[in-house]
């Protein structure tokens, strides 16, 4: 198991590698100059390429891409924010918390209706409730999630005037649910209908009918036989889509003005804000690695077979 | 009953009956055919959009602007008095043809690395698994947006904007695919037989992995709607007078409060368009997979 | 040339791939890289009525005033720090730090400082500190607008309270510059000690001193006790980061915030119709928003297409649905609020037929295909989709090209355009900032001229009224200048927005600035 953890962490280098290479070329391609961002209406061709060697812009992309493997692999300098001029780790941190929150409680809420309702329709499919839960379930997989959030926002902040609308902090948990419920809305659909897909596999198999034969309660079948094995799926769907939320969830956090890690990233994209972008995606990228690695430890607590296969 | 017999023992001659036997257990899925539909629905729509549209979708109206749906239009104006109903059937076609074309070029991109990489293993493998890897590791929100800012914006640069992050997983389906298939005794004899490496995987296994590709694309032509829109809505996708579906949302959205049918048709059209296409995909994966129906 | 770029980034991407895949021993990466999380969620408590809270649309970028260029940081700044000069809300140019001033000669200005004015920190102004802090704009490339015409080797020291300011060459608008907050005095020792985190806790002399930022959220600010003049009404300042113009206006309705700006006019009427709850400050504007033609491309280079162009725009359909009519409509390329201002200069009313006669002499008759790019904006999109419909009519076929607020920018400091859609600010208040940059011929490009307008004898005006001491000779020149500048079509101006700002009805001694600057040292909750 050390053994593995050790080899799975050893491969995340050459993958962090990777992505921030890529990262780099795409910002090196994208039409835009930070520069020019800053300066406003002060550009100059002096002030620009002032501001250039400021930066270090005046380099090649090599030497670029270089010094920020180098600085980041001897010091942790992940570089400063061009814009308010913080550096990035610190700028990451700040951010870290409200998007960790979002991630959580919407990873609750999408784990509490979706395995609910998964094994409500598991149990009792195409009966009226499975039918209902998973054309809801279907529907909310195919709405676009802004599309929710203004809904959401339009029923409960403007016309019903129960909730705030932004919650740059995620302060209470007043501010917490629209937020938490509009990015839990597609997540727990998805996880409903992997539950349901997965335990009715599972519920045809022979061992659940011999436990049926004899005598188990429902109950105990439902929870402990079908649930257990039917597992792996569902563990998948909620890891990637909490480490997903990890890197921020973009679109929520800039409708309800969350100050989180998605769109710290969705503004330093357009305000080519290089170091902000490089080492925001390197965090995001590592975070979802790790949460994998985590995703795949946890299998073998829900299924033993995968343990062995690990050795 | 039987159609079920016929499918159980059918697997023997399955290459012959494929074709009308999923078409029978398609039809038989209610949700399913309906989906199918609407989906023919909306393509009628794409293609006839001019001849359906009572409007120019481009044509501004200034003195009649922000209007509630009524006769003369049917989902009312936007704030450039343009008719919505018109900018949402033309919509279609955008969105329509995004999806797809993102989704081909995705199918496309992801099984042919699949398949280079399961057929031929060894370094080939694990170098395209790692690249795999490393796609994965962006959240793909961030890798559309930044390769939709690299590229610019426009349709066909949406589509690779769009079909790049559903590379990874193509590739990882139809090197599993073929994986399954590689050591069976067809593949051999064929190669006994003298037949090369593209002929084999063309003739052999890519028939024999279509299936879950297939049902996995139509899953995911709808996922690249939602994507799409979502790229037009933060501003890095589709813009301007294009009558896009989440652009259209995008610049309805300052009107939410006063005029909130600027962006709830456009809203309606998206969930419709990808709730059909996950239930024909649904009922499709059904088809082709008898083993999950009971 | 796109294509090319495109192919380079696939086989850069490929290439990139490869090389992670294969380099499985590279560098030891992979840190504790967490964050670690500051559990201080950041409240405000403390008594109710001494807290002002404004709502800013974005995250400023600094507070030194000297090394940003943006309104929004501009907002908290002009209350942390003050100039040698001020602005009175009715545009007028007052000595602030200093008691009064003279000028020598054509480029020297002698300032005489109030004594007895503390910084923040405890310490006296000097003159020094007044040296430092221009000298700091002077070569700062950030607010070239402001100071580039203030000479960084001309400072002279006479005592500790005098001081000789020079600029570059003669510069009439020099007084205005001083009071844009580019030329703000902050205090020297606190700056050499902080170094670079000085542009993050910012030490002047104004009503109220720097107190906190928290990245993403919020400045605090509080009141100076020791101000050197009348002190702040309301004991804390603080400004909240909320960038969606929806959830500004949700929390100005929920209390909480108490101060908005840039209300969207969509939500004027609501407000304005509810007194009793909120009040609503309008003014017309600094910011002029005209559509500019290309004269380096292939169309524009004749007048008369620019004229045609001028008569195919319906100006007052863009102000209706942009700005709801709450916009003036301008004929000329300067805002009303302006010292110089005049109609008195050829118009262009809405004519289609004239337009089509015009492209038909100028040899399009069938009119012409060309590009506009435009930043993602609201308000820029609008006027984009608008022009292109209206100019469908006289037969010019527009496409728009919409992009990310960078990427506009370098395209359009390139030129490579045919139609940009670009609106500039008069920060300084000065009429000169509307011309020198956008009008003379060296400004072509990057600096500002984005029409590619070349006009020897413009440039001779120009120069020639920002050399006056004379205020009717200024006034004079500039009319001259605009209606050149008409007879040309340089731009087809669009409008001049008014400013909103709406508050709770309970905030009261708010005054609205032409420039958009929010001081809030007479401002308190009822």
């Amino acid at each position: 198991m050390f053994k593995y953890i050790v080899k799975r962490l050893l491969l995340l280098i050459p993958v962090l590698l990777g992505v921030t290479f890529i990262i780099f070329l795409l910002l090196s391609v994208m039409t835009g100059d930070p520069a020019e961002i800053i300066l406003g209406d002060a550009a100059t061709p002096e002030t620009v390429a002032e501001l250039h060697e400021e930066m270090g812009l005046d380099k090649p992309l090599p030497v670029r891409f270089g010094l920020f493997v180098w600085n980041f692999v001897t010091r942790g300098d992940l570089g400063r924010s061009y814009t308010t001029n913080e550096p990035v780790a610190e700028l990451i941190a700040s951010r870290f918390p409200n998007t960790l929150k979002l991630a959580v409680c919407a990873t609750f809420l999408s784990v509490v209706f979706g395995l609910t309702f998964g094994i409500i329709s598991a149990v009792k499919p195409y009966s009226a409730i499975d039918n209902i839960s998973m054309s809801t379930a279907l529907i909310g997989v195919s709405m676009p999630r802004f599309w929710q959030g203004l809904l959401l926002i339009l029923l409960f902040c403007i016309h019903l005037d129960w909730l705030p609308s932004s919650s740059t902090n995620l302060a209470s948990l007043r501010e917490m649910i629209l937020p938490a419920t509009t990015v839990a809305l597609a997540s727990a659909a998805e996880t409903a209908r992997m539950t349901r897909s997965s335990m009715l596999e599972v519920i045809r198999q022979d061992y659940v009918v011999t436990a049926r034969a004899k005598g188990v309660k429902e109950f105990v079948i439902i929870t402990k036989h079908a649930l257990r094995n039917a597992l792996i799926p569902i563990i998948t769907i909620v890891g990637i889509n909490f480490g997903t939320l990890l890197g921020g969830a973009v679109v929520v956090e800039s409708i309800f003005s969350i100050s989180g890690v998605g769109k710290l990233m969705l503004d330093a994209i357009k305000a080519r804000n290089y170091p902000v972008v490089q080492g925001g995606v390197l965090y995001i990228a590592f975070a979802f690695c790790i949460v994998n690695l985590i995703v795949d430890i946890l299998y073998t607590f829900a299924d033993p077979r995968v343990k062995a296969k690990l050795r | 009953m039987d159609e079920t017999r016929t499918t159980r023992t059918g697997a023997v001659y399955r290459k012959k009956s494929q074709g009308p036997e999923i078409w029978r257990r398609f039809r038989r899925n209610k949700r399913a055919v309906v989906g199918l539909c609407i989906i023919l629905l909306m393509i009628f729509c794409a293609v006839f959009a001019d001849l359906i549209s009572p409007y120019d979708p481009t044509l501004q109206d200034i003195p009649s602007m922000l209007q509630g749906p009524s006769a003369a239009h049917l989902m009312g104006t936007d704030q450039y008095g343009r008719d919505i109903f018109s900018r949402v059937i033309h919509g279609t076609r955008i969105s329509l043809f995004v999806g797809i074309s993102a989704t081909a070029f995705a199918l496309l991109a992801g099984g042919a690395l699949g398949a280079a990489a399961g057929f031929y293993g060894g370094t080939v493998e694990s170098v395209i698994m790692r690249c795999m890897d490393v796609l994965l590791a962006i959240p793909s929100i961030l890798l559309n947006i930044t390769v939709a800012s690299a590229l610019g914006g426009g349709v066909l640069n949406m589509m690779i904007a769009v079909g790049i992050s559903n590379v990874p997983a193509y590739c990882r389906i139809m090197r599993s695919a073929i994986l399954s298939v590689r050591d069976q005794e067809f593949t051999e004899a064929s190669r006994a037989c003298g037949a090369g490496d593209l002929y084999i995987i063309l003739r052999h296994i890519v028939p024999n992995c279509l299936s879950p590709m297939i049902v996995q694309a139509t899953l995911k032509v709808g996922g690249a709607i939602l994507v799409c829109s979502t790229l037009s809505f933060v501003g890095a996708g589709i813009s301007g007078s294009t009558p896009e579906w989440g652009s259209m949302i995008a610049s309805g959205r300052e009107y939410l409060r006063s005029n909130a049918h600027l962006t709830t048709f456009p809203g309606i059209a998206i969930m419709l368009t990808v709730f059909s296409l996950n239930l024909m995909g649904d009922g499709l994966r059904d088809a082709l997979d008898p083993k999950l129906k009971n | 040339m796109r294509r090319n770029q495109k192919w380079i980034l696939c086989m850069c991407l490929a290439m990139a791939l490869l090389l992670s895949a294969c380099g499985g021993s590279g560098g030891g990466a992979g840190g504790g890289k967490e964050a670690g999380s500051n559990p201080d969620g950041g409240g405000s408590g403390g008594g109710e009525q001494d807290v002002l809270t404004v709502a800013l649309a974005s995250e400023p970028t600094g507070l030194v005033g000297s090394q940003v260029n943006n309104l929004v940081s501009n907002t908290p700044i002009c209350n942390i720090a003050e100039g040698l000069i001020t602005v009175t809300p009715d545009g007028e140019y007052v000595p602030l730090l200093a008691e009064s001033y003279e000028q020598v000669d054509d480029v020297t200005y002698r300032f005489h400082l109030k004594q007895g004015i503390q910084f923040h920190n405890g310490e006296e102004m000097k003159a020094e500190d007044v040296v430092y802090s221009l000298h700091a704009a002077a070569i700062s490339p950030q607010v070239k607008h402001a100071s580039a015409m203030i000479d960084p080797e001309g400072f002279e020291i006479e005592d500790d309270y005098t001081v000789l300011i020079r600029t570059v060459s003669p510069y009439a608008p020099i007084i205005a510059c001083l009071s844009h907050s580019a030329n703000s005095i902050v205090c020297k020792s606190a700056w050499e000690a902080a170094g670079d985190d000085f542009i993050r806790s910012p030490v002047g002399t104004g009503p109220y001193r720097f107190v906190k930022w928290t990245s993403g959220e919020s400045v605090e600010l509080t009141r100076f006790d020791g101000y050197h003049g009348e002190p702040a009404k309301t004991k804390d300042l603080i400004f909240r980061i909320i960038p969606e113009a929806a959830s500004r206006v949700v929390e100005l309705e929920t209390g909480g915030v108490d101060v908005i700006g840039d209300v969207p006019v969509n939500d004027l009427s609501r407000f304005e119709e509810s007194p009793d709850q909120f009040t609503v400050y309008g003014k017309p504007g600094m910011r002029i928003y005209p559509v500019i033609l290309n004269q380096q491309s292939e169309f524009f280079d004749d007048v008369r297409v620019r004229q045609a162009m001028r008569y195919a725009t319906n100006s007052k359909d863009i102000i209706s649905v942009v700005w709801n009519g709450l916009a003036t409509d301008v004929s000329t390329v300067m805002p009303p609020a302006v010292m110089g201002y005049t109609e008195d200069v050829t118009r262009y009313p809405t004519d289609v037929e004239k337009a089509r006669a015009l492209l038909a002499e100028a040899g399009y008759p069938d009119g012409f295909t060309c590009t506009l790019i435009t930043s993602e904006a609201s308000a820029n999109v609008k006027i984009a989709e608008i022009i292109q419909a209206q100019w469908a009519q006289a037969g010019v076929t527009v496409n728009i090209d919409q992009m990310d607020n960078a990427a506009w920018l370098t395209k359009q400091n390139g030129m490579e355009f045919d139609v940009t859609v670009c609106p500039t600010n008069n920060s300084v208040g000065d009429p000169d900032a509307n011309f020198t940059k956008m009008f003379r011929s060296d400004n072509v490009g990057p600096a500002g001229n984005y029409s590619g307008y070349q006009n020897p004898q413009v440039d001779e005006l120009i120069i020639s009224a920002c050399g006056s001491g004379d205020r009717q000779e200024r006034i004079a020149l500039y009319e001259q200048i605009q209606k050149i500048l008409a007879d040309d079509a340089v731009w087809v101006p669009v409008g001049v927005p008014d400013l909103q700002v709406a508050t709770r009805a309970c905030v009261q001694g708010f005054d609205l600035y032409a420039n958009n600057t929010q001081r809030y040292q007479n401002v308190y909750k009822a």
